[in-house]
């Protein structure tokens, strides 16, 4: 359900999108840029790619996948979204998360048009978000030493 | 189309699109300047993917990867994983069944997703921008996964 606090999304927000947590505890890891497919759309971002406001949701919300396992979280700015000309639609899920969100122009249906311009910018958006995203959450069992 | 082999280093200058840049063959990217001892990067590379593959509560439904593509990776890292080539930066489920192999090395990063058994796309970036794309099959006489560069 939205609702004044949740309509509108400030452009100093911070977003936040799942992400598989294992690798972040390898060393070799440790203050590199993250892969550029963990923000390339899936199958479930048929409209867009999903992420969390972080001023919303929390972490423990944020981390859960639809089975309830928690992931890591990286989290990159909606400034970043809109520098690169794109946008940030609230997107609350009823009776979930209310700081759910989507980034329209990546989204898993275009990423499988078979138009090649379209998967070349999609790949080059991931890419770019991944460049400026850092993980900010993990789950307790898989400590993940500080970049 | 150019042809690779997955195991004849190659570079080559290329302009694709507007870029220039030094296109290089798979090998190429996957061999390691600094660091020759690879071998216990790609056993964890492999123990990940056979983590993915046996952990199904892990993953959501639709980001587990078909049985092809887990043994299009696997393949994949045991021919590699004695040849001093450069273990992936990140193994992604990407969804549809597919799961991918990421290697960033300096302004470059190249993507090579596993889609089917003997098949995989794959993708380079340069400083954020796609440069190169093309697939690998695997050659029914040498075993190996070969590329081609796709415009």
């Amino acid at each position: 359900m939205c609702n004044s606090e949740t309509s509108v999304i400030a452009i100093d927000e911070q977003l936040l999108r799942r992400i598989d947590p294992v690798w972040c505890r390898m060393p070799k890891h440790q203050g590199k840029p993250l892969a550029t497919s963990f923000f390339t759309p899936k199958p479930a971002d048929i409209d867009g790619l999903s992420v969390s406001r972080a001023s919303i949701t929390p972490y423990e919300i944020a981390c859960k996948t639809a089975k309830g396992k928690p992931w890591a979280l990286a989290q990159f700015a909606v400034k970043t979204v809109l520098d690169l000309n794109m946008t940030v639609l609230p997107k609350p899920i009823h009776g979930g998360d209310q700081g759910h969100a989507i980034i329209p122009e990546l989204n898993h249906t275009d990423l499988t048009s078979s138009i090649i311009e379209i998967e070349n910018f999609i790949l080059e958006m991931a890419d770019a978000i991944a460049e400026s995203s850092k993980i900010v959450w993990q789950p307790s069992s898989l400590p993940c030493p500080e970049g | 189309m150019t042809t690779f082999s997955a195991t004849s280093p190659t570079i080559s200058e290329a302009s694709y699109g507007s870029v220039r840049h030094t296109s290089v063959s798979t090998e190429h990217i996957l061999v390691s300047d600094q660091d020759k001892i690879e071998t216990a990067h790609w056993e964890e590379a492999i123990d990940q993917i056979l983590k993915f593959k046996s952990d199904t509560d892990f993953l959501d439904q639709n980001d587990v990867p078909s049985d092809a593509a887990y043994q299009a990776a696997i393949d994949f890292a045991v021919d590699h994983k004695d040849l001093e080539t450069r273990a992936p930066s990140w193994i992604v489920p990407s969804g549809s069944g597919r799961i991918v192999f990421e290697w960033h090395v300096g302004d470059s990063k190249f993507l090579l997703e596993f889609v089917e058994e003997g098949f995989a796309k794959y993708i380079e970036l340069h400083r954020g921008k796609v440069v190169n794309r093309g697939f690998m099959h695997r050659n029914p006489i040498s075993r190996k996964l070969e590329l081609k560069y796709s415009s």
